[in-house]
């Protein structure tokens, strides 16, 4: 909406009135004399050579400027207009954005903050708009106290709320509200204060997936620069032990994809960009995997020692007597119920699959599968084998002549792996291949699932019996993270890791408003201005009398 | 002394005000230097002796010293009566010039009275103004201040005949003061004339008003003339008021010029203007 509205724009057709005047201005006798001293001195002018135009220029004198001036006056007044004009404010509420965003800004921040003060005549109340909202200043008609109460203000590195949660925080009686933040939401409905945005470099998100080929893992790292000038970025992307590097050139506003191949994956990944700015809180993040951590083997039927060193040697595992756990291995026996979870049958049957009793087994050969993956099946020897009747959707992965050897499927609840060959009359558990075997198969039935991330300042309840353990001490029950990082969940007998992020959002450019440039919140008011404009014409329809009656027309 | 045409602070401002002309051609003594010797106590000068000459009038002591007979001669003081001749025509209501004259008038008339001269309110229109005698005194100057309130502009001008027609009568010689706007058609001259040749001091004081000096641009208007209801319609734009003032310009130049011509002095006041200063500066101006 521009400076000026109108309540009744038909009110402007009242300006064809002007031509009215004019006709009857025009075309009306003309009959104004004006006494002379001396009419003989204005007979001795030169003759009157005015053409009609010039005669009809020469009718329009200030006596009808004045006419048309005030009928234009009282049409614009009866179209009721409405005058945008500043005004000084009074009760002013103030919405300090308070996000991680606005690290660094503390200043600035204040500085409008301030003014806002200085310029309004009070009750003032200040909220900082982060997640969750807090009251910086209550209500007050203290300049003093506000300006005092001003400098506990300071961002956190979390998120924001929604803004109706830091309206909520407002007490009532406040005529003007204005939000200060270098992200003006869409429509606020209120003044705002948009700081202008700043140069910054930073990872706008960071994830880890399955390499398409099956081969491992893949990090992905998106990095922006939001800088006016080209930028060298190095991103590195710490996995344990290791680090993979790169860099890359960034063109102004622009953004790349940074994609590193892992091997084996830690529970928690660093990734890091250089150079550093302003905002160093997005130039690390942090990223979690689940199942990546030791995993927690329940154990049925017989024992085998060569069996479970390959199991570890295939990841960190470890033997847990009774359940919950991440995987159930059933040793040469028979399950009768159903079992939740994934589920690595040796020689062992279900009621999914049902084993026969061994039979000789032919020449072993392999699948084109991705749990053959560094194994050669040819070199792989067994004397017997299970038949096995297996399910519908049942991929088998090894055959040891008609029979399969190595099967897979999805069950009702997680995956399942069948290895029917008879590993006590087998070369297996003493071929290298037979670890690599596992941990294929283990990495089918375990797939890494990403953790989700949390961000600054997002409650974390915990369950009982586990905590978190932070630089500053363990936390349970309910964990509110100040800090990004990689913390770590103990409790139940396991160990995860958390990752704790800035949020990105933080990290995104800003939204046009803020990137039009600084913007100054100004207290407007609608001014009714039809009574002035209509006092107006008055003034002037009486200026146009009195000058008529001085004319003596 | 408490009329409405001069205030107490103006007439203050006109109490030591003098008229001293040297150029009065009256006849019976008063304050005013006659270009003629005559018998006052005021030395004048010296002249060679010539026979007939009264005896008492050598200077012996110029004979002691030179040998020679000279005789001192002294200045000639006459009585000069102030006739003020007004025009009270209806032209003179435009633009409040008849207030104006009626002030001046006033002004001119209150420093005769305190000069011990005598005075003559003449006022005039299409007719030959009368001739009062000149008089000298407070009753004079009271029953011509009374002329002054009661004179409204009426009637048309005829200035030539007028004057010439008071010049006529043959009033006693003494100091002319015409005031008037002198946009008469039919001219000034002859009027002037007369009253130079009826021996007076001629003073011509013309008043314009704002509206005579710059017309106001009032664009498609009929123009009336006051006196005689005559019209004329056209369009008084910055090119009809630019060919006015030309023609006023001439009109004044013209009327400038035979004043210099016969030796009077013109002046030209507005009717805007302090009738005291205009009056003052008659008077300075009429005496060099």
């Amino acid at each position: 909406m521009g400076p000026v509205s109108f309540l009744v724009p038909w009110g402007w057709a009242w300006v064809a009135g002007a031509v009215v005047v004019a006709l009857l201005y025009f075309f009306r006798r003309r009959d104004r004399e004006h006494p002379v001293s001396a009419l003989f001195l204005w007979e001795r002018i030169p003759p009157d050579r005015a053409s009609r135009l010039e005669r009809m220029v020469a009718r329009f004198d200030l006596l009808l400027l004045l006419q048309l001036l005030a009928v234009v006056l009282f049409a614009f007044a009866l179209s009721h207009p409405l005058l945008r004009v500043p005004r000084r404010a009074g009760a002013t509420a103030i919405i300090l954005d308070a996000s991680a965003s606005m690290a660094g800004r503390s200043d600035e921040a204040l500085t409008h903050a301030r003014r806002l003060a200085a310029e309004s005549s009070g009750p003032w109340a200040v909220v900082a708009w982060a997640d969750p909202p807090w009251v910086l200043v209550p209500r007050t008609e203290n300049r003093n106290e506000v300006l005092a109460l001003l400098g506990g203000y300071g961002p956190t590195l979390g998120g924001r709320s929604p803004l109706g949660q830091a309206l909520a925080l407002l007490p009532g009686g406040f005529t003007r509200t204005v939000i200060i933040t270098d992200d003006p939401p869409a429509d606020p409905g209120v003044e705002v204060v948009a700081l202008p945005p700043r140069d910054n470099l930073a990872i706008v998100a960071f994830s880890v997936r399955p390499a398409l080929d099956g081969t491992g893992y893949e990090a992905l790292v998106r990095v922006r620069n939001d800088t006016p000038r080209y930028q060298d970025v190095q991103v590195a992307v710490h996995a344990g032990a290791g680090s993979v590097l790169s860099s890359r050139l960034l063109p102004p506003e622009g953004e790349d994809l940074f994609i590193f191949q892992l091997g084996l994956v830690p529970p928690g990944l660093r990734a890091e960009l250089l150079p550093a700015d302003g905002f160093p809180w997005d130039n690390v993040r942090y990223y979690a995997l689940d199942g990546a951590s030791t995993v927690r083997v329940g154990w049925v039927g017989e024992e085998d020692r060569y069996l479970w060193a390959a199991l570890q040697a295939a990841l960190p595992a470890e033997r847990v007597a009774e359940g919950p756990w991440d995987l159930l291995v059933a040793v040469r026996t028979a399950l009768a119920a159903p079992l939740a979870g994934p589920v690595l049958l040796v020689g062992a049957s279900s009621p999914e699959a049902e084993l026969g009793a061994p039979v000789p087994a032919g020449p072993i050969r392999g699948a084109d599968s991705l749990l053959l993956r560094h194994v050669v099946p040819e070199g792989l020897r067994a004397d017997a084998v299970h038949p096995a009747r297996l399910p519908m959707d049942a991929v088998v992965d090894l055959w040891a002549g008609s029979e399969p050897a190595l099967a897979r499927w999805e069950g009702d609840d997680g995956r399942r792996a069948l290895l029917a060959l008879d590993l006590t009359r087998s070369n297996l558990p003493v071929v290298v291949d037979f670890p690599i075997l596992l941990r294929n198969l283990l990495m089918w039935l375990l797939p890494y699932r990403s953790r989700p991330t949390l961000i600054v300042g997002e409650a974390l309840p915990l369950a009982p019996g586990t905590e978190v353990v932070t630089p500053t001490g363990r936390v349970s029950e309910v964990w509110v993270p100040d800090r990004p990082g990689l913390y770590e969940l103990v409790g139940e007998g396991r160990r995860e890791v958390l990752a704790v992020n800035v949020p990105y959002d933080e990290s995104l450019p800003a939204g046009a408003a803020a990137r039009a440039g600084p913007t100054g919140a100004r207290a407007v008011a609608d001014l009714v201005a039809w009574p002035w404009l209509a006092l107006g014409a008055f003034i002037l329809l009486v200026a146009e009398w009195g000058l008529a009656l001085r004319r003596g027309g | 002394m408490t009329d409405p045409l001069l205030s107490p602070g103006e007439l203050r401002a006109l109490a030591r005000a003098r008229l001293t002309l040297r150029r009065p051609a009256g006849v019976l003594p008063g304050g005013h230097l006659a270009r003629r010797r005559g018998t006052s106590l005021e030395f004048a000068d010296h002249r060679p002796y010539q026979p007939g000459d009264d005896f008492r009038l050598i200077d012996w002591a110029v004979y002691a010293r030179h040998r020679r007979l000279v005789t001192k001669t002294f200045a000639h003081e006459v009585e000069a009566p102030l006739y003020v001749l007004l025009d009270a025509s209806r032209s003179m209501a435009e633009g409040r010039k008849d207030l104006f004259s009626r002030r001046l008038a006033a002004a001119l008339l209150f420093v005769a009275y305190r000069g011990q001269d005598r005075f003559a309110l003449c006022p005039f229109r299409d007719r030959p103004a009368s001739a009062p005698n000149p008089r000298r005194g407070r009753v004079a100057l009271a029953a011509a201040f009374q002329s002054l309130l009661n004179l409204s502009p009426d009637g048309e001008t005829d200035l030539s005949g007028s004057l010439a027609a008071w010049a006529e009568a043959r009033p006693e010689p003494g100091l002319c003061v015409v005031i008037s706007d002198f946009l008469s058609p039919d001219g000034y001259r002859n009027g002037l004339r007369s009253l130079c040749h009826g021996r007076h001091a001629v003073a011509a004081v013309q008043v314009l008003s704002r509206a005579d000096l710059d017309p106001p641009r009032l664009g498609e208007v009929r123009l009336l003339d006051l006196e005689t209801h005559r019209g004329k319609s056209l369009i008084l734009g910055v090119g009809a008021a630019r060919a006015y003032r030309e023609v006023l310009r001439e009109w004044n130049e013209g009327l400038a010029d035979a004043c210099r011509e016969m030796a009077t002095p013109y002046f030209l006041f507005r009717s805007e203007a302090s009738p005291v200063e205009a009056a003052l500066e008659l008077l300075a101006g009429w005496g060099r």
